[in-house]
């Protein structure tokens, strides 16, 4: 028996109310974000990574012996999904070989900091880390491309990119799937976003935790689906891990800020909300689009265009050949799985280049998020 | 009130109504100016667009004989939209009657549910009290202006309905919900109205609240006859309304829930119609405006409780949301919510059963879903004093044993969300609450 056990119990007796409710014996030290229930640190650590543990199982995303690429940037999400993904891995014997792996978008005071995160990761995981840039892979730096294209659409270009840089990323370890950090608060956003915007496209599907398609050799998906982003700080916080809390400089997506206010609010009311929105999202099912009758259509026009008559005109101004969409197609220009004839990442760069001549080229080496963040900095 | 839906010219304004091109216009809405008449016209136009089936015109010969009598019901709140929406449908009615020597295409049955005072404050609710006690004396009123249209009215008083089959409901923490009778004598002196008030938060409660309306609805149109519901949301309450639903984890239910469909209610066909679907709230507002006689009767909008954040109901948020998007020119959002509504549809797989708390069809697991990714477990115990507490702790709390129901995903999440045995009625309560607490019923008055 240990010398604290001898300890007069009265002195440190804690009341029945103040007990972990799943354990009863130690003392709760937290309110759990997703249901309020009065937990230790002990039983979270349990049920956190259990929960992911089931979805994992559940959706059959790991193969015994398959090299899996984290998506990892240094942020709370990624880091906690590589030491959760280690834990379990070991725990109970996925035979996963897991790899780290980062992109540099080239964005001056915000990624060269949050790099040096990983990189210590890589160390305290003892993981292998590849970092695959946007200046090797594009030849422009994300600073460079604000300063061309505004910090307003800084998002549409950054997250273009990226996902096509973790593909090649993979692609160049020889990894055929890739997790990222997506959770559940970002779930329930996209979901909110898509009914917003009426992306029928995208209704159906946005909850999917794998996605493959027969034209990329790469999967990814996302372990992370159910876990509240209050618990991933959580655990982060007691499990004491190295994460890099900055967000990044340039401008957040508006539309998606204004959905994630309105999930803020009401995750407050009601904690469940963020996963009665999956399960909502989860069970969306398109109604089968009516015939239009042609006839009844444009009546009086009797050559009324068919689809076969349609000529599709390419962003570029040229018009495309006549070929069946279907899933797999590939970019003409740079072989990446694009549902049109050039996938979007070209079509954005190629737009770049157009406007790179008129870039400033006033040799200075410091974007404008270093220079956001120097003047935050300043005091008066 | 630039850049909303609906903009008010100034009284001196020179404009005129670009529709009869006489009368000094009022208002913009929908790129064009507007004088009060044209702009009600329009409106009417939209809400008869969506009734326009047989059923619902007057009927002569063979139709007459195949449609009958139809009865059509009208939930009134003495809101903004269901008084629009009644003044529409009863104008409608009484031109029917004035052309047709008499004949109209339906009849009109009006419902007021009075819903219970649930802030627990009295005097918040002393208006609805001394204007609704006296039976429906306020409708009468309302309803000369319609005259010779005669309207059916009743009145439920959900706040004094006994629980007489109220379950002690409890959520295991395997997501299982278990019914646990309750004692007798106790529980005949509570009601709905009590129950709702032990409800853990008022969004809760808001759930729970909509849930028993809806279904007292159904219920009150089977009894009264009456073959179609016309609810009067505008298109920015429905976009709202699938917003909430999603955010309750009711999203399966959203293409039954905003869509005109005919469903099948107890072996029976039903209508349900929003025949408002197409007009947003400020333009309903507008509509009251132009009506001074419909004003005042208008039961004023002012949600009791406070407005602290922890305070709000789902819907509070969702309408706050939606009318900051209509001040910064997103009113559109509302019509793309409602159009991508209209494209859902039900779910693919095979219905299991239907939930014993708000009786929608049950199509998958919900429990085996929840309990996946809610995990109660506990981490071992590891030292002594550990255990001892662990074995204080058991003794002091029982486990739940009772029937276990079958609930769909959003009931389940509510009823765990509400508290330790907490009491609410099953589905079937409702019909009992129609059966005993219809107030009012003047069907038998004349014209």
């Amino acid at each position: 028996m240990s010398s604290s056990a001898d300890l007069p119990r009265k002195d440190r007796k804690i009341k029945p109310s103040a007990l972990c409710e799943l354990c009863h014996g130690r003392k709760a030290v937290m309110k759990r974000p997703k249901n309020l229930q009065k937990l230790c640190k002990e039983c979270f650590f349990l049920v956190f990574e259990t929960e992911i543990h089931n979805t994992i199982t559940s959706a059959k995303l790991f193969q015994k012996g398959e090299k899996v690429a984290i998506g990892a940037s240094g942020g709370k999400d990624s880091t906690v999904l590589a030491s959760i993904l280690k834990t379990l891995n070991e725990r109970y014997e996925y035979g996963l070989e897991l790899v780290l792996l980062s992109i540099d978008e080239g964005i001056k005071g915000y990624r060269d900091d949050s790099l040096a995160t990983v990189k210590r990761n890589q160390q305290q995981y003892e993981m292998e880390l590849e970092i695959v840039s946007y200046k090797e892979l594009y030849d422009w730096l994300m600073d460079e491309i604000v300063s061309c294209a505004g910090i307003r659409s800084s998002c549409t270009y950054c997250g273009v990119l990226r996902r096509q840089a973790l593909d090649r990323g993979a692609a160049k370890l020889g990894i055929h799937h890739v997790v990222t950090g997506h959770n559940a608060d970002d779930m329930a956003e996209t979901v909110l976003m898509n009914i917003l915007r009426g992306d029928t496209a995208r209704l159906e599907n946005s909850c999917s935790i794998l996605t493959q398609s027969s034209g990329s050799p790469i999967k990814r998906s996302k372990p992370f689906k159910y876990s509240y982003q209050k618990e991933i700080v959580l655990y982060a916080h007691y499990k004491k891990l190295d994460y890099f809390s900055t967000e990044c400089t340039y401008a957040p997506e508006a539309f998606r800020g204004t959905a994630r206010e309105l999930l803020k609010g009401l995750g407050a009311i009601r904690p469940s909300c963020i996963m009665d929105i999956i399960y909502s999202g989860e069970h969306f099912v398109l109604a089968q689009k009516k015939k239009v009758t042609k006839s009844y259509k444009n009546g009086r026009d009797k050559k009324a265009a068919t689809a076969e008559d349609e000529q599709e005109i390419n962003p570029d101004g040229s018009v495309a050949l006549k070929t069946t969409k279907r899933d797999g197609n590939t970019c003409e220009k740079c072989g990446y799985i694009t549902s049109n004839k050039i996938c979007k990442a070209c079509v954005l760069l190629a737009g770049l280049e157009a406007s790179r001549a008129k870039a400033s080229v006033d040799g200075s080496e410091e974007g404008a998020a270093k220079l956001g963040k120097t003047l935050e900095l300043l005091s008066f | 009130m630039s850049s909303g839906p609906v903009t008010y010219l100034p009284l001196d304004t020179d404009d005129q109504c670009q529709r009869c091109k006489e009368k000094r216009a009022v208002l913009l809405s929908r790129k064009e100016k507007f004088c009060p008449d044209c702009f009600v016209f329009f409106m009417r136009g939209k809400q008869r667009k969506l009734m326009l089936d047989e059923r619902y015109k007057v009927k002569y010969g063979q139709v007459a004989d195949r449609l009958g009598v139809q009865k059509v019901l009208l939930p009134l709140s003495y809101g903004a939209s269901s008084l629009v929406l009644l003044d529409m449908v009863a104008s409608l009615l009484q031109e029917q009657n004035l052309a047709h020597k008499g004949k109209q295409g339906f009849e009109l049955v009006v419902v007021h549910l009075k819903e219970p005072n649930l802030s627990g404050n009295a005097s918040d609710n002393s208006e609805t009290d001394s204007d609704f006690a006296s039976g429906g004396k306020k409708f009468k009123e309302l309803a000369l202006q319609y005259s010779p249209v005669n309207i059916e009215y009743h009145e439920v008083d959900i706040e004094g309905a006994v629980l007489t089959a109220a379950m002690k409901i409890t959520v295991n923490n395997q997501f299982g919900v278990i019914a646990l009778p309750s004692s007798s004598d106790e529980a005949e002196k509570r009601t709905i109205g009590d129950a709702l008030r032990a409800c853990a938060t008022r969004s809760l409660q808001e759930d729970l609240l909509s849930l028993m309306k809806n279904e007292l609805i159904r219920g009150l149109s089977l009894k009264t006859g009456c073959k179609t519901i016309i609810y009067g949301h505008s298109m920015t309450r429905l976009a709202n309304e699938v917003i909430s639903l999603t955010v309750k984890g009711r999203g399966l239910t959203i293409h039954e829930s905003v869509i005109n469909k005919s469903i099948e209610y107890n072996q029976q066909e039903l209508q349900v119609i929003f025949p408002l679907r197409d007009i947003l709230k400020a333009e309903v507002i507008a509509i009251l405006l132009f009506n001074e006689a419909l004003q005042k009767f208008l039961l004023p909008d002012a949600k009791p409780g406070s407005r602290l954040a922890k305070n709000m109901t789902v819907r509070d948020l969702t309408t706050q949301y939606f009318d900051n998007l209509d001040a910064t020119g997103y009113a559109s959002t509302a019509s793309t919510v409602v159009k991508t509504a209209e494209k859902l549809a039900g779910p693919k797989e095979p219905q299991q059963g239907t939930c014993d708390v708000c009786g929608s069809s049950i199509h998958h697991q919900p429990q085996k879903w929840l309990s996946d990714i809610t995990v109660s477990i506990a981490a071992p115990l590891t030292t002594e004093d550990e255990e001892e507490y662990a074995r204080q702790y058991g003794t002091s709390e029982g486990s739940a044993e009772g029937k276990e129901l079958r609930v769909c995903y959003g009931c389940t999440v509510t009823l765990a969300g509400s508290g330790k045995q907490f009491e609410w009625p099953m589905r079937a309560t409702a019909q009992e609450i129609i059966d005993e607490f219809v107030l009012t019923d003047d069907e038998d008055e004349g014209p």
